[in-house]
């Protein structure tokens, strides 16, 4: 019998690998209170987190609108961004609503297959940043651009077209420091989580020769 | 929490523990990790027990929900594992399993080295699975997973022999 068949029988045979105590009821309802705990505070960050600045954006363009809303430029850009943002929000919640709650509705189903599995589970990530990078690519130069256009009108003396460098200028750094920030948390929150699926998929396809 | 734990689940459960021990044990080298990916595995059975329908064997089915959570587990980071010392560090520290048994304990170190698809294939068939079933739980052809099991098999085989052979120069 070859080593592998020899340590087949001992695998089986081994009560040792399962742990000396079972586990009871109220270590169970504890362990699962804190990953339900868990699980809501990683969801809950995100959320937080990109809510938070929409409520941000909101706030800001409210009030520009309503201390300087009698000019009419003034008030065309406060509410193109309001209207800008208005259905990113709305799409933003209901994108990740649905992402949140398909994770909880969908556990492992009895006819799934890892490999399904673990597809459905890439699909779903990669959906929602999809959308996202999407997102991220047309509003944040926009709300951006509108944020440097009212600075500038509001506190700069002179009319807009003497300051077009220094506008230039300060968009650019505002792009620059959104796409670090986004590229970081895109990296750790997306990037590399679809990377490990991918490879754990290709794997799964990867016929033998 | 929703609702009770069903009485049959925690049956279910302790008749089968070792399953989730051995998934997490092949799948995380860091203890904590280990302990991290044993916790999610109960959470999703868990989830996942009102899906379960008993035509298959629980064991089936719960290899197929340990197997899903480990594929698809994320690891902590390095620097999210470092802690300040505390007097719990000062003591002894215990041996690192749950096994006695020395050649099983370097089984599993031979799978540890294993791509995370071929650690589920060779988990299965080490349960005394069938072709056909590790196929199904898989998603790959019976003809996928036969070839794959010569080579993870061959590749198994060799570890284990190298393994022995530099452990009898130690201790001769």
């Amino acid at each position: 019998m070859s080593t592998l068949e020899d340590l087949k029988e001992r695998w089986n045979a081994d009560r040792s690998a399962a742990p000396t105590q079972s586990v009871d009821k109220a270590a169970l309802e504890k362990m699962f209170k804190s990953r339900i705990m868990k699980h809501m505070k990683t969801s809950m960050q995100y959320f937080w987190a990109s809510f938070g600045l929409q409520v941000l954006v909101y706030a800001l363009l409210t009030h520009v609108l309503v201390r300087y809303g009698a000019d009419l430029t003034t008030l065309m850009f406060c509410a193109g961004g309001i209207l800008l943002h208005l259905p990113f929000t709305i799409m933003l919640m209901r994108k990740f609503r649905s992402m949140a709650t398909l994770k909880l509705q969908h556990p492992t189903n009895d006819e799934d297959s890892l490999q399904h599995y673990v597809t459905r589970q890439h699909a779903l990530l990669s959906d929602f940043y999809k959308f996202k990078k999407r997102y991220e690519l047309l509003l944040i130069p926009l709300s951006g651009a509108i944020g440097v256009v009212l600075v500038f009108k509001l506190y700069v003396p002179g009319p807009l077209t003497q300051h077009w460098t220094g506008m230039l200028i300060t968009f650019l750094l505002t792009i620059i420091s959104c796409l670090l920030a986004i590229r970081s948390e895109n990296r750790k929150s997306f990037r590399e989580p679809l990377c490990e699926l991918k490879t754990v998929i290709d794997e799964f396809r990867q016929e033998a020769p | 929490m929703k609702g009770e734990l069903d009485k049959s689940f925690l049956q279910h459960i302790n008749d089968n523990l070792g399953i989730a021990r051995k998934v997490s044990r092949v799948y995380c080298p860091d203890p904590d990790d280990r302990e991290d990916l044993f916790q999610e595995m109960m959470y999703q059975l868990w989830k996942s027990y009102a899906n379960f329908d008993g035509l298959a064997k629980f064991s089936t089915w719960m290899y197929r929900v340990c197997l899903n959570t480990a594929l698809t587990y994320r690891r902590k980071k390095e620097k999210e594992r470092n802690q300040p010392l505390s007097g719990a560090h000062d003591q002894i520290a215990l041996h690192d399993e749950q096994t006695n048994d020395h050649a099983i304990a370097m089984l599993f170190d031979a799978i540890a080295t294993l791509s995370p698809v071929n650690k589920a294939i060779v988990l299965l068939y080490l349960e005394n699975m069938s072709y056909a079933e590790i196929a199904s739980v898989t998603g790959m052809t019976t003809s996928n997973v036969s070839v794959r099991l010569v080579r993870i098999k061959k590749e198994l085989e060799r570890q284990l022999k190298d393994t022995l052979k530099s452990a009898s120069h130690v201790n001769p």
